[in-house]
């Protein structure tokens, strides 16, 4: 009862609904970075909306399995294969012992989920299968999945049919607009760049993991004398570096930090970002 | 015990987390951390997750925090009912190479300093640091204690890769990385000592509130002991 990875793709994860209660040490929450997508793939099969999943970055993956057993596809659209024979994501996708499952060019979004129905078998390390790759910790052997691994299935079986609504397709639209709060050390900056924050476009650098995302914008006036202690840091941070530029702290992010906090994003927005691509302008916005 | 923690601010942290600034008072720091421990042994409705700080507290909640005016006066209740706990400071002797080949900002920190290689090997090695807190990634500590000559702003940009065990310096802090990962702080020694084990029941070498003492190494021990 298990699957083989016959090509891993660029980064492929075990990741779950995270790792709570441990901040104290260090630990940072860690899981789905596109929670609501991973929610939907995990739905389709039947499982509950947190449990452990594959996670997929940019490049497809592809597995061979022992059983029978439903599986689907969320999140970032891939081409995917059974067999060699082109099959539908928008449905559950049910998978025969000795078939090869494929995932090829990738059409909308950067982060794809795979669920397969019963979940893996793989142990939790403080509550959580998720993979922190930084701490070589959770997951599968704490590292991002490669070829040849074998992920043993916790109760493969098949699920009936689960249509995904055609909404929850994942779209790339020009501008990506998030909601946000000011951020702990807002105070600190002068109105003028406050209001530049808010007012202006973000684009992804290429320094972006699931730690975090180094932002490309005009630059921000970095706050005079400034030399705060580090507290507790939120994914969703936006973090001002001296030199003006920001780094958006994601689900791998570190529990604290030292740089100031321009703004916070909702939490419920998170996912948005999962998919967001290098080209698409972000803009932050504050209901006041 | 509630003479120790004074609330001085409320900062909204984004939609779902509040940090709690305490006023300077003597065993702030031991009351954060004790507030932290009560917190996780009986933890408030929808917490998450807490991370205690030098002179904060950040309490993390599952979902968008509604009534604040009714989750600050149940803090403030947590905080009148905690009861004193014993603290058991641990002194940990850290070996660490402060040989530029390991040290890689050492020269760079010296000049910005005023301060010769020599000198800041002396005074990083003669002070007795308390770990104030635990966090960033795990295993990281933050060290109280730089001595006053050693103290320099972080880093405009931080790096994309610290080696595990690296020594670094910012502001008043010495830090410990546990792990490779990004960091901004200036690397001046590194620790062939591993500081992290999750087969340990106990995974960290250090605690909040532990005492932490450097011991300069040659090279030649550090590359004997990797």
């Amino acid at each position: 009862m298990q699957i083989t990875i016959k090509k891993a793709g660029a980064f492929t994860t075990l990741q779950d609904h995270g790792r709570f209660m441990h901040g104290h040490l260090g630990m940072p929450v860690s899981g789905f970075m596109d929670a609501e997508a991973a929610h939907l793939a995990n739905k389709m099969v039947g499982n509950q909306p947190g449990q452990g999943l594959i996670e997929i970055t940019w490049t497809g993956m592809s597995f061979d399995i022992d059983v029978d057993c439903s599986v689907a596809v969320a999140g970032a659209e891939f081409e995917c294969w059974v067999n060699n024979k082109q099959v539908q994501t928008n449905q559950v996708i049910h998978l025969k012992q000795g078939d090869c499952f494929k995932m090829g060019q990738l059409q909308q979004g950067v982060r794809g989920y795979l669920a397969v129905a019963g979940g893996f078998a793989v142990t939790a390390v403080a509550g959580s299968q998720s993979t922190l790759t930084v701490a070589d910790l959770g997951g599968y052997q704490g590292r991002a999945l490669q070829a040849g691994d074998q992920l043993p299935l916790k109760q493969p079986h098949r699920v009936p049919d689960f249509n995904k609504p055609a909404w929850k397709k994942i779209q790339t639209p020009s501008i990506l607009v998030v909601r946000a709060q000011p951020g702990p050390e807002i105070s600190l900056f002068d109105p003028h760049t406050i209001k530049q924050a808010f007012g202006q476009a973000y684009h992804l650098t290429n320094d972006c993991n699931r730690q975090g995302f180094r932002l490309n914008s005009e630059p921000l006036k970095y706050p005079e004398n400034f030399n705060m202690q580090s507290s507790g840091l939120l994914p969703g941070s936006l973090q001002v570096t001296p030199d003006g530029q920001t780094i958006l702290a994601m689900i791998d992010a570190q529990t604290t930090g030292g740089y100031p906090r321009i703004l916070v994003i909702n939490q419920d927005q998170l996912h948005k970002l999962a998919q967001a691509r290098p080209e698409q302008s972000i803009y932050f916005f504050v209901e006041v | 015990m509630t003479d120790d923690l004074i609330i001085d601010k409320v900062v909204a942290n984004g939609d779902c987390a509040l940090t709690l600034v305490f006023k300077e008072t003597s065993s702030r720091l031991a009351a954060i951390h004790q507030l932290c421990d009560g917190l996780l042994k009986h933890p408030l409705p929808n917490l998450c997750n807490v991370i205690p700080a030098k002179s904060d507290i950040t309490l993390v909640f599952d979902r968008e925090i509604q009534q604040l005016d009714t989750l600050i006066e149940s803090v403030t209740q947590f905080i009148s009912e905690l009861e004193g706990v014993c603290w058991h400071p641990v002194l940990h002797e850290i070996e660490v190479c402060y040989d530029p080949e390991v040290a890689v900002d050492i020269q760079a920190v010296s000049q910005h300093l005023s301060v010769s290689v020599e000198e800041l090997i002396n005074r990083h090695s003669q002070s007795v640091y308390q770990v104030s807190m635990l966090g960033f990634l795990p295993g990281f500590a933050y060290l109280d204690g730089n001595d006053t000559l050693l103290q320099i702003p972080r880093k405009a940009t931080p790096n994309l890769h610290v080696a595990a065990g690296s020594v670094a310096i910012a502001g008043q802090q010495t830090g410990i990385y546990a792990l490779a990962s990004p960091g901004g702080w200036h690397v001046i020694g590194r620790t062939p000592k591993t500081l992290l084990d999750w087969h340990q029941q106990q995974p960290m070498l250090y605690k909040p509130l532990d005492q932490v003492r450097f011991k300069p190494i040659s090279l030649a021990a550090f590359s004997a002991y990797m």
